[in-house]
Parts: structure tokens; C-alpha cells; sequence
């Protein structure tokens, strides 16, 4: 049987003129866990409500496997939306009522130590963060969504807030879709990178394949027109060359120094890359 | 395992980086046999990987010898003597290795090696 | 989720009604209003508390959602859209209703007379604001915005309703129509105006409803310009069969004014009223007739003219030219009483001011519209003002007209007017008396009094036992002849109302009887059900139409010398709503269901077609 658990089919959203998303087909496999970059307004944050269902598709569809019903789909946004005016408690029976969580684990809350009287909208950000993911933990979700978050709580609920998705990854199959701009703490937890721009994927590749596929090269004298180069920074005392795709045969006919770099500069540089050719039309 | 950090910017693949860390705790005495390790989780988190990457790991280690993985109660260190040993033998050639690699990159010869070494093993 | 819901509205409507109901008692405490119970002030501000209420309880669907920014969160729920906007829409809607419930059992209790708005337009107002602002809801995240649309939307549906009429009326042809507005808001509606208004406003109020969930199926995240074009994608094709079925309901069953319908001696039928004016039909085509008019009463036929009657003229129309012709007109201020009498080429009829006062015994030649008036002041008619003339004769070369006053059933006298103004007395009556054959028919007690008239006054006759006390001749005042043609038979009723023995749980029950004037005897007749109206087409033959409105049913006899002859069933007649109409005349029937008319040819009851009717 095939692991596939999600399958997404020209799926296309406008708002109003624009095309956010365009004709974009992919699969996700069950456990699988993906990071998705790109620049600001190139479709990501769409991309991931549309999976959540919060954003309806103009054209296209998304399957999900059989037995993935959207309980089991969990969703955490930077814009953390949730019910303000209820207290931790409410907002806790709220979902557990809606998803019929007989027990709440109230682990993470009490790590927290957040008060169950407490109004939501009082909880700093980190907290509330925190907060929504247990809510999404306590529907043993099969499919999680994250959107741009962690990047805004600070390092310590950071690391909470990770150790909890592998932690989740671990023990349960659960597919990760995560979006995000930085990549230093997540760097060897996906194993799938998507970037977007323009409303479609310009690279899909798994990680462990990525390295062997991106690397850079330092030279002081530019490097020939015909070696791939997604991106490049040219300056009198430093020329930096980012090689995509790289190969062997490309290291052979052009023996210059192809340095492994990691995946933040991976995708700076495919985000660099969309800048330049955006600059240049 | 987890002072030994892993470069993610290498070309080694990380769990490798992974298996080479637990071999270097056994070397080092750390990790006796009959010592469990953590479970894959519990490492995956430490070392924000992901635990399939840890299992991976684990999986090699397994087959290398060098662990042995119990369904429900975890994985734990288990070889035979003579392995470490081989082990040990193994590490050390693959460090002079990168050693000399460095160093003659550096332009020095085989003799300002050598009397380097000496001088300070002496102390 | 349903019961979050639940709870919320119900928290909101207590807050509601807790302003609603402290408002009288601090107007009353402050002393800022007095000499109210507190209900009379309750009540109006309970209603229109109702109304914003009814428009805050639409447009704040999502403002829980919107104000804890929770839509996000609201949206990823495992809930279809449509479920989602269910479990919204659902308590508000049992809240709206039931406090709808309890503002017209208030109503009931009293509020009547201290409500600001009439129930019917509270009514029409208060679910209309609940479905304008409900559909809106999802249109806008500013309350603000929602609010000022809504009630232009309010507005707008309210001119919508009131256009649809106004075009219906227009394609009817009703061109001296003025649409007056403020008796929606103010006076009674009629039943039938109800059963209009609320069809059509559903007809506009539904669109928005069905674009709403069509719409509402996709709503998301997205700005709410992509969900108005979507609404509007939807809205505007249902809006517009909406409107056009509305439309065509009105046009349909739309009647203003009351329309007569005439069946004339050669087969043609009048149509009068008093909005669309006369027209007639031939058959084959229709035509106007070319006057003014107000009230169109056909007196008699006198082929090829229809003597007719319009409240303050007598003219007459005819059906070969398709011509009115105006023969006497009242003065200004005054009017003519349809109850007249003709003999030889001369018709009599009362003329009186508005106030019954001022009465004139106005005599019209027929051929050369020369007028003669009679005042008819002085002793019996300062004390009976409303008076009537049930018959006319000659004796000696002098015409005399015969009156009786109208009013409650207790013996009144009979006078006899001669044509030099000269008065008579001639007894008195307890019911309308009738003269036939040159015999003057009175009532008393179980007995009616034959006399007649020999050598200058009249003398009595004869009396005859009336043991079930029928009253013979009641049709005959409809009876427009200009002369008196011998009959040998009068038919009589006797009315029972339900505290009689012969109960049968209808609010009257009548029966029926013949009296023979050769013999003078009096015979019951059997076997007639319900209502019955009696018409002479001619001196042989009565045809008698009985209603019976149990069985919704109406037939046509032929009466003759007490026997009854059935000529024709009609099924399913429904002779409460008001729309239909069975008239018999001389040459035929016509029968109006709704807006469908039918004429039936006497005597055979052939059905005629008419083309343009």
C-alpha cells in the first residue's frame, strides 16, 4: 500500500487578481516530515491554510488518504488564533469537546505553569504558542501544520516547542509540514525541502540528497557561465557561487572547491536567486 | 554522545555523525555493555534530529554489532571485547589519516611532524 | 459547539431584555414620562428594541470570532461550512422566534393599543431585518460597515416590495391608483393584503438567505472581497427569479378595488372598476369605454342599452357602440340612492346629501332626460332620512311611487308619493314590504296584508295566515323593470339564526317558501341547501343559485311553480375569500373564480368563450 497520505491536485488560489497559488500537484507521504521556504508572499502560509481547510481552493483538490478525517489534522499559525476571551480551561473543554479528547494531558500546560483562569489573550506569545500546540497534541494528530512560529518565541520555548514535534514525530507517524524562515535549529529534522515562489514549488528534494545537490564555491575570479548557478554574490574582494544541480561530472570538468553549506545558506540561496531575477525582468 | 555535536554543514551524513559520537562513548568507557541507550526519541530530541535519523543510527549499530535492539524495552550497548578493540584501531588510523591530510596541507613535512609529536606526547 | 453557541445568544438576549425592561422604570422613576403603566411604555420600547435586536442578532454572527480573532482557529475545525453556519444561525433563529412569540402574545394582552408599530409591518419588518443582516454577516468584518448596509438593504427591500406592487398594479392597468404607503404602518391589514405582502417579501427576502449558505460554502481567510463576489455571483440570478416570481404573484392575484362583472341581454360582458374604468367583451375583442368613472351599478337592460347607476349619475352604456352616455347627474355634493324604481319611460330614484339629508324624489325621463324633483320634506322623512322606493304605478293618469324607510326590523309605515308631491300614508310593515301585480304585500305578526289599490287609496284585501313568518318578495328590490309585468308567484325566506331550533351550526340557515297570488297559498320548498339567490330572468322563469358553503358547492335551478329543477353543479366553490363571484341575469351566468371567468349561456348553460377575458 502505498504511504501516501496527502495528494494535492492543481490546486489554485487567487486573491482577487493575484495568483498565490498556481497549478501546484504534490504528495506527502504518512510520517513524513517537510519544510517549506520561500520569500515573503510566495504562497507558503496559503499553501498550509489550504491544507488545514481554512483557505478553500478555487480550483483543484486535496485528498487525504482514507482514514485521515480532519480531526486529525492540526494546524498552528502565527497568527495563533484562538478564542482570547476564554480562560485556558474554557479554551481547553472548547477543543476537547470539539474533538472529543476524553482526557487532556495537561503536561505542557503545567510545564508552563500557565493558570487555567487565566484569560487567553493575556498569554504572552511563547505561552500561547505552546498552549495551542498541546490543544493540537491532544487530537493525535496525524498531519501537523505549523506556519512561520517558531521563529517568534524565544529560544528556550523554541527548544520546548521542537523537542515536542520530535517527540510527536517519534512516536506516532505523524506527517510535520512545517513553514519557516530560519533553519539553524531545524536543520536535520525535515527530510523533505520544499521552496516556494510564486505560488509553485522551484525545489523539491529530500535533505540527505540536498547536500549533494547544492554547494558553493569560493573563488576569486568568476566561475564559467555554464556551471549551474541558482545564485551568486560578486564583489571586488569575495565572489561566493551557489552550484545547483551539482554532480560529479560537474566537479570533474570544473575542479574548483565545492563546499558543503547548510541548509540556511541552501535556501538563501534559492531565495537570492528569486530577488535577483526579479530584479533583472 | 551529546557533547559531541553535529556539524550540520558537513558532508557526513548526520547519522553517521550519530553512530561515530555513541561508538566514541564506548570507546571512552562511557558506555559498558549492559548500559541502555537513550531511546531514539529522547535523542532525537537532545540533538534536534529527527528520530528517524536516530533510528537509522541505532539500525547500523545494530548490525554492526555493537547494540542490541529488545522490542519494548529499548536498546542497549552489547559487543564482544575483541570488537572495541577493532574499533578503537579503526578511529585512531581514520584520525592520522585527516591528521596528515591537514597538516601536510599546511606545507609541513613528515620530520616537523614527527617532532612535534614527540615533543608533546611527553607531556 | 451548538451549546457555546447557545449559551453565548442566550447571555446576549438577557442582556437585551434587561435594558428593555429597565428603560420604562427609569423613564418612569426619573419622572421623565408619566401617566403610563409601565407597560404602555414597556411595549414600544420593547418593539423596537425587537427590531435593532433582530439586526444585531444577524450581523454579529461571526463578532465573537472576528473580536477574539478565533475565525482562523473557528475555520479549522473538522466542520463543513455549512455545519458551521447551521450551529450559528440556529440559536438565533430559536431566540428571534421566540421572543417574536412573546412580543405578540403582549400584543394580544394589550399591547395593542400602546404598540408604536402595527403587528403586520412589525412582523414583516422584524424577520425582514433578521434576514437582510444575517446574509450580510459574512460580507464584512467592521460591525460599523454592517450595520449602515443593513439598513439600506432594509430600505431597499422595503421599496422592492412596495415597486412590486406598484408594478403589478400598473400592468393590471390600474391607472387612477395612488399608492398610499402610511396605512401599512399604521392601520389594519386586511387579510388579503397580508396574504399578498408576505409572498412577495418572501420572494425578495429568500435570495439573500439561499446566497448566503451557497456562499457561504467557501468562505475562508480570504479578504471579504472574494466572498462578496462569490455572494453576488449567487445573489443576483436568485434575486432576479425571485423578484420576477414575486412579480408575477402580485400581477396574478393582485386585486384593488372591486371589479363587477355584467352579463348584458345579447352575451356581453361589462367589466367595471372603478381603477381600470368599464371595458367590454364581445368575445372576440375587448373595448374600452370611454368614461369616468367611479362605481358602475347596471340597473337594467333595454337592448341595446345597460341603464347603470354610479353613485352620483345614471347613464347608460351601449353595447353596440361601446359608448357610455351620461343622462342625469346629481349636484355637487349630493348622491343618488341606487334603489329606484321605473315606470313607463320614467325613473325614480331618492337623491340625497351625504349626510341623508336634503331628500329629493328625482323623476328622469328615460328618452328625453327631462328631470323633475319632488323634496321630500316634512313629517315621515324628518324622522326617516334613508328611505327607499320598492314600487311604482298608475292610476288614473297619475303615477305614484311607493317608500319605506329603511332601518331596524320593527313595523314602520309605507308611504305613497304621488307625482304632484302629494304624501299618503298606507299602513305600516315589520319587514320590507312588496308590491306585485298591483298588490301591496305588508307585514305583521305571522300574517301578511293584501291590499290594493281602489278608487284613490289603498284598502286591505285580505290577510293571509304567515305561520313560519317567510318574508316574500325580498329580491324584488332588485327588480329594475321599467314596467310592471304580471308574475303568479313570489318566493319568500325565513332566516334562522343559531340560537334557533333548527340548529345546524351555521351561523344562519334559511328556508324557503312559494306564494301563489291566484290562490294565495303558501307552500315551503324542500330540498334547498345553504344560501339562495333568487333572479326573474323573465315573467316564466326564476333560476334560483344556491350556495352551500359546507360543501363547497353551488347550483344553478330552474324554479317554476314551486318546483326546482337542477341545471348545473358547480364543485369546489370557495365563496369566502371574496374572489368569486356567481351572477345570474337574464340571458346567462357568469361565474368568477379568481381572475378566471366563465359564462354560461341560459337556457341551455352552453359555456361561451370569451378571448380577451
Amino acid at each position: 500500500m502505498s504511504r501516501e497520505i496527502i495528494n494535492v491536485k492543481n490546486l489554485s488560489v487567487s486573491m482577487g487578481k493575484k495568483k498565490v497559488l498556481d497549478n501546484i500537484d504534490i504528495k506527502f507521504k504518512r510520517g513524513e516530515s517537510v519544510v517549506i521556504a520561500g520569500r515573503n508572499g510566495s504562497g507558503k502560509s496559503t499553501f498550509l491554510r489550504c491544507l488545514a481547510n481554512v483557505i478553500l481552493p478555487d480550483r483543484g483538490q486535496i485528498l487525504f488518504s482514507n482514514g485521515i478525517a480532519r480531526d486529525k489534522i492540526g494546524f498552528i499559525s502565527d497568527r495563533l488564533s484562538l478564542f482570547e476571551d476564554s480562560t485556558v480551561q474554557q479554551g481547553i473543554d472548547f477543543h476537547s469537546s470539539v474533538f472529543g479528547i476524553k482526557e487532556f494531558d495537561y503536561t505542557l500546560v503545567n510545564e508552563l505553569k500557565l493558570e487555567l483562569n487565566q484569560k487567553i489573550k493575556r498569554l504572552s506569545m511563547g505561552q500561547r504558542t505552546l498552549f495551542q500546540l498541546s490543544l493540537l497534541l491532544s487530537q493525535h494528530p496525524e498531519i501537523l501544520l505549523v506556519d512561520e512560529i517558531i521563529h517568534t518565541i524565544d529560544p528556550y520555548l523554541r527548544e520546548k516547542f521542537l523537542e515536542t514535534v520530535i517527540d510527536l514525530m517519534g512516536s506516532s507517524q505523524t506527517t510535520v509540514i512545517m513553514v519557516n524562515h530560519t533553519f539553524s535549529e531545524i536543520e536535520k529534522i525535515p527530510e523533505r525541502v520544499l521552496v516556494m515562489e510564486k505560488g509553485q514549488f522551484i525545489l523539491d528534494e529530500r535533505t540527505e540528497n540536498l547536500s549533494e545537490k547544492i554547494k558553493k564555491v569560493e573563488s576569486d575570479t568568476p566561475i564559467p557561465e555554464n556551471i549551474p548557478c541558482i545564485f551568486k554574490r560578486e564583489s571586488e574582494f569575495y565572489k561566493e557561487y551557489f552550484i545547483y544541480p551539482f554532480d560529479e561530472g560537474i566537479r570533474k570538468k570544473f575542479p574548483y572547491e565545492y563546499k558543503d553549506i547548510n541548509l540556511n545558506d541552501m535556501i538563501k540561496a534559492f531565495v537570492g536567486g528569486q530577488y535577483v531575477k526579479d530584479r533583472n525582468h | 554522545m551529546t557533547r559531541h555535536n553535529i556539524d550540520f554543514s558537513s558532508s557526513v551524513p548526520v547519522y553517521r555523525q550519530v553512530i561515530q559520537a555513541i561508538k566514541l562513548e564506548m570507546l571512552s568507557g562511557r558506555l559498558q555493555p549492559g548500559n541502555q541507550l537513550p531511546p531514539i526519541r529522547e535523542l532525537a530530541k537532545i540533538l534536534k534530529l529527527n528520530p528517524n535519523t536516530v533510528a537509522k543510527a541505532y539500525y547500523n549499530l545494530e548490525e554492526e554489532g555493537f547494540i542490541e535492539s529488545k522490542r519494548g524495552s529499548g536498546n542497549w550497548v552489547n559487543y564482544k571485547n575483541n570488537k572495541l578493540d577493532n574499533l578503537r584501531m579503526g578511529m585512531v588510523e581514520d584520525e592520522v589519516k585527516d591528521f596528515l591530510e591537514r597538516v601536510f596541507s599546511l606545507g609541513a613535512t613528515l620530520e616537523d611532524v614527527k617532532n612535534l609529536i614527540e615533543r608533546y606526547s611527553r607531556k | 459547539m451548538l451549546k457555546t453557541e447557545i449559551i453565548n445568544v442566550l447571555k446576549q438576549t438577557f442582556y437585551f431584555l434587561l435594558v428593555v425592561l429597565t428603560l420604562p422604570g427609569i423613564l418612569l422613576g426619573t419622572r421623565i414620562v408619566r401617566d403610563q403603566s409601565f407597560f404602555q411604555i414597556f411595549f414600544p420600547i420593547f418593539q423596537f428594541g425587537l427590531l435593532f435586536w433582530a439586526l444585531f442578532m444577524g450581523i454579529s454572527l461571526f463578532s465573537t470570532e472576528r473580536g477574539q480573532r478565533g475565525m482562523e482557529y473557528l475555520l479549522s475545525l473538522p466542520y463543513s461550512r455549512l455545519w458551521l453556519i447551521g450551529q450559528k444561525i440556529l440559536p438565533r433563529a430559536a431566540v428571534e422566534l421566540a421572543l417574536y412569540f412573546v412580543c405578540m402574545l403582549l400584543y394580544v394582552q394589550g399591547g395593542e393599543n400602546a404598540a408604536a408599530v402595527h403587528s403586520f409591518s412589525f412582523t414583516i419588518l422584524y424577520f425582514a431585518l433578521f434576514c437582510i443582516s444575517l446574509s450580510l454577516s459574512a460580507s464584512s468584518d467592521n460591525f460599523l460597515v454592517l450595520f449602515v448596509f443593513s439598513l439600506f438593504s432594509l430600505a431597499a427591500f422595503l421599496c422592492l416590495v412596495f415597486g412590486v406592487f406598484w408594478a403589478a398594479l400598473q400592468a393590471k392597468g390600474y391607472i387612477f391608483y395612488e399608492f398610499d404607503i402610511r396605512p401599512f404602518f399604521t392601520d389594519t391589514v386586511d387579510r388579503y393584503l397580508v396574504n399578498l405582502i408576505v409572498p412577495v417579501a418572501l420572494g425578495i427576502l429568500l435570495p439573500l438567505l439561499i446566497s448566503l449558505s451557497l456562499a457561504f460554502r467557501k468562505f475562508d481567510m480570504r479578504p471579504a472581497k472574494t466572498y462578496n463576489k462569490r455572494f453576488f455571483k449567487f445573489f443576483v440570478p436568485v434575486f432576479i427569479i425571485g423578484l420576477i416570481g414575486s412579480f408575477m404573484f402580485a400581477h396574478q392575484t393582485l386585486e384593488i378595488g372591486y371589479t363587477r362583472y355584467f352579463l348584458t341581454q345579447d352575451l356581453q360582458v361589462v367589466e367595471a372598476n372603478e381603477y381600470t374604468g368599464v371595458k367590454i367583451y364581445d368575445g372576440q375583442r375587448e373595448y374600452r369605454v370611454n368614461m369616468d368613472v367611479y362605481y358602475f351599478w347596471p340597473l337594467w337592460q333595454e337592448s341595446p342599452f345597460i341603464y347603470f347607476w354610479d353613485g352620483f349619475r345614471v347613464g347608460r352604456l351601449s353595447t353596440l357602440e361601446h359608448t357610455a352616455e351620461i343622462l342625469y347627474e346629481a349636484p355637487r355634493g349630493e348622491w343618488i340612492d341606487w334603489r329606484n324604481w321605473g315606470y313607463d319611460r320614467t325613473m325614480a330614484f331618492l337623491e340625497r346629501k351625504r349626510d341623508y339629508s336634503d331628500t329629493h324624489l328625482v323623476l328622469l325621463d328615460i328618452d328625453s332626460c327631462d328631470v323633475k324633483k319632488i323634496p321630500l320634506t316634512g313629517e315621515p322623512f324628518k324622522d326617516y332620512s334613508n328611505c327607499m322606493i320598492f314600487g311604482a304605478d298608475k292610476v288614473e293618469g297619475r303615477r305614484f311611487w311607493l317608500i319605506y324607510p329603511q332601518g331596524r326590523l320593527e313595523e314602520k309605515p309605507i308611504y305613497q308619493l304621488w307625482e304632484d308631491g302629494r304624501i299618503d300614508s298606507i299602513g305600516a310593515s315589520q319587514k320590507w314590504p312588496c308590491y306585485i301585480n298591483g298588490t301591496l304585500l305588508s307585514y305583521a305578526a305571522n300574517e301578511i296584508i293584501l291590499s290594493k289599490h281602489k278608487e284613490g287609496k289603498f284598502e286591505v284585501l285580505q290577510s293571509i295566515l304567515n305561520k313560519e313568518d317567510f318574508h316574500f318578495g325580498w329580491y324584488v328590490h332588485f327588480q329594475k323593470k321599467l314596467s310592471n309585468s304580471p308574475v303568479n308567484e313570489v318566493y319568500g325566506r325565513k332566516i334562522y339564526l343559531t340560537s334557533d331550533e333548527k340548529n345546524t351550526g351555521q351561523a344562519y340557515y334559511t328556508e324557503y317558501a312559494r306564494l301563489d297570488l291566484d290562490n294565495f297559498k303558501i307552500e315551503e320548498l324542500d330540498g334547498l341547501k345553504g344560501y339562495l339567490n333568487l333572479y326573474s330572468a323573465d315573467i316564466d322563469s326564476y333560476y334560483a343559485l344556491e350556495m352551500d358553503d359546507a360543501a363547497h358547492e353551488a347550483n344553478l335551478y330552474q324554479v317554476k311553480e314551486g318546483t326546482l329543477k337542477l341545471l348545473k353543479t358547480f364543485k369546489d366553490v370557495d365563496l369566502t375569500s371574496g374572489l368569486n363571484s356567481f351572477d345570474v341575469s337574464e340571458s346567462g351566468m357568469l361565474v368568477k373564480k379568481g381572475n378566471k371567468i366563465k359564462v354560461y349561456a341560459l337556457p341551455d348553460l352552453k359555456e361561451v368563450k370569451f378571448k380577451k377575458l
